[in-house]
């Protein structure tokens, strides 16, 4: 059986590469892409603590369904971020967001 | 017997776990867009494959239905709508050195802290939980967070269709 501290390190190195795209991409839909990447990488964390853990029935469940709205709030997120990213380009033209400097002073 | 079955599972980890670092990789250095997102599909596909292998058969579906179907299918309207194949640079060179300190700082802590906590490597057989527990447990102890998160998710779509609706009177909506 493969040891749980593996998923937890294989989740840290997922997480760090979404992070290193949030901070490095100029377009903002790569931007999304990345944290995709990120909250996927919470999800398999919480899996694997679930899968792993010394409690009852019902904190797998907790761990689960934690996950699942982990997921839900996901969707949302990509959703309104999506319709965001059109809006801008409808307005600018341009998804760059080195262009975005509206409010920097 | 055993020690076969141990191999496999083994062999099996490492592949779906370097297919998944390789395909993250690729979605963030990627100069091509569509070549990211479809990495992001091979992200979240073995992802699931990881799910199944933690024994959450149910997330693993979700993963595929939700993330697999629906979310890169979102991506790639996106890629298309906003015409991005004329992007020459996608990647900000002033902020790159900055971002792999960032993230290379915050691994370090990551692993450190997961190497120090005591609790996780107690003990290494998988649970199992049935779907019928999983649901059951949802719609009782969590009924009203649930209802909540499919109102949050409907009204987050009605916003984004009245986000990108053009009227019919021009510009001011």
């Amino acid at each position: 059986m493969i040891d749980p501290i593996h998923y937890q390190i294989l989740s840290a190195i997922l997480f760090c590469i979404g992070l290193y795209g949030a901070l490095s991409r100029k377009s903002a839909i790569l931007i999304l892409l990345s944290i995709e990447i990120m909250l996927n990488a919470v999800n398999l964390h919480l899996i694997s603590l679930a899968a792993f853990s010394q409690f009852s029935q019902t904190q797998v469940a907790l761990g689960q369904s934690l996950v699942v709205f982990v997921i839900t709030i996901a969707a949302a997120e990509l959703a309104l971020g999506v319709a965001i990213i059109l809006r801008i380009y409808k307005n600018k033209s341009s998804i760059d967001t080195d262009n975005l400097n509206l409010l920097k002073w | 017997m055993i020690e076969n079955s141990n191999l496999a599972s083994i062999i099996i980890f490492y592949v779906l776990a370097i297919t998944v670092i390789a395909s993250a990789i690729g979605v963030v250095t990627s100069k091509n867009v569509m070549l990211a997102c479809l990495s992001l599909l091979a992200v979240l596909l073995g992802i699931a494959g990881l799910f199944i292998f933690l024994a959450a058969e149910f997330l693993a579906l979700v993963q595929i239905l939700i993330y697999g179907g629906t979310v890169v299918t979102v991506i790639v309207f996106a890629i298309i709508l906003t015409n991005l194949k004329d992007f020459s640079n996608l990647k900000s060179t002033k902020q790159a050195p900055f971002a792999i300190l960032a993230c290379t700082a915050a691994l370090a802590c990551l692993i450190i802290g997961i190497l120090k906590s005591p609790a996780l490597s107690a003990k290494l057989e998988l649970n199992y939980i049935s779907l019928t527990f999983l649901g059951r447990y949802l719609f009782t102890d969590w009924a009203i967070p649930f209802e909540l998160a499919s109102l949050v998710l409907l009204i987050a779509l009605i916003g984004a269709v009245l986000m990108v609706k053009t009227s019919k009177e021009g510009e001011n909506d």
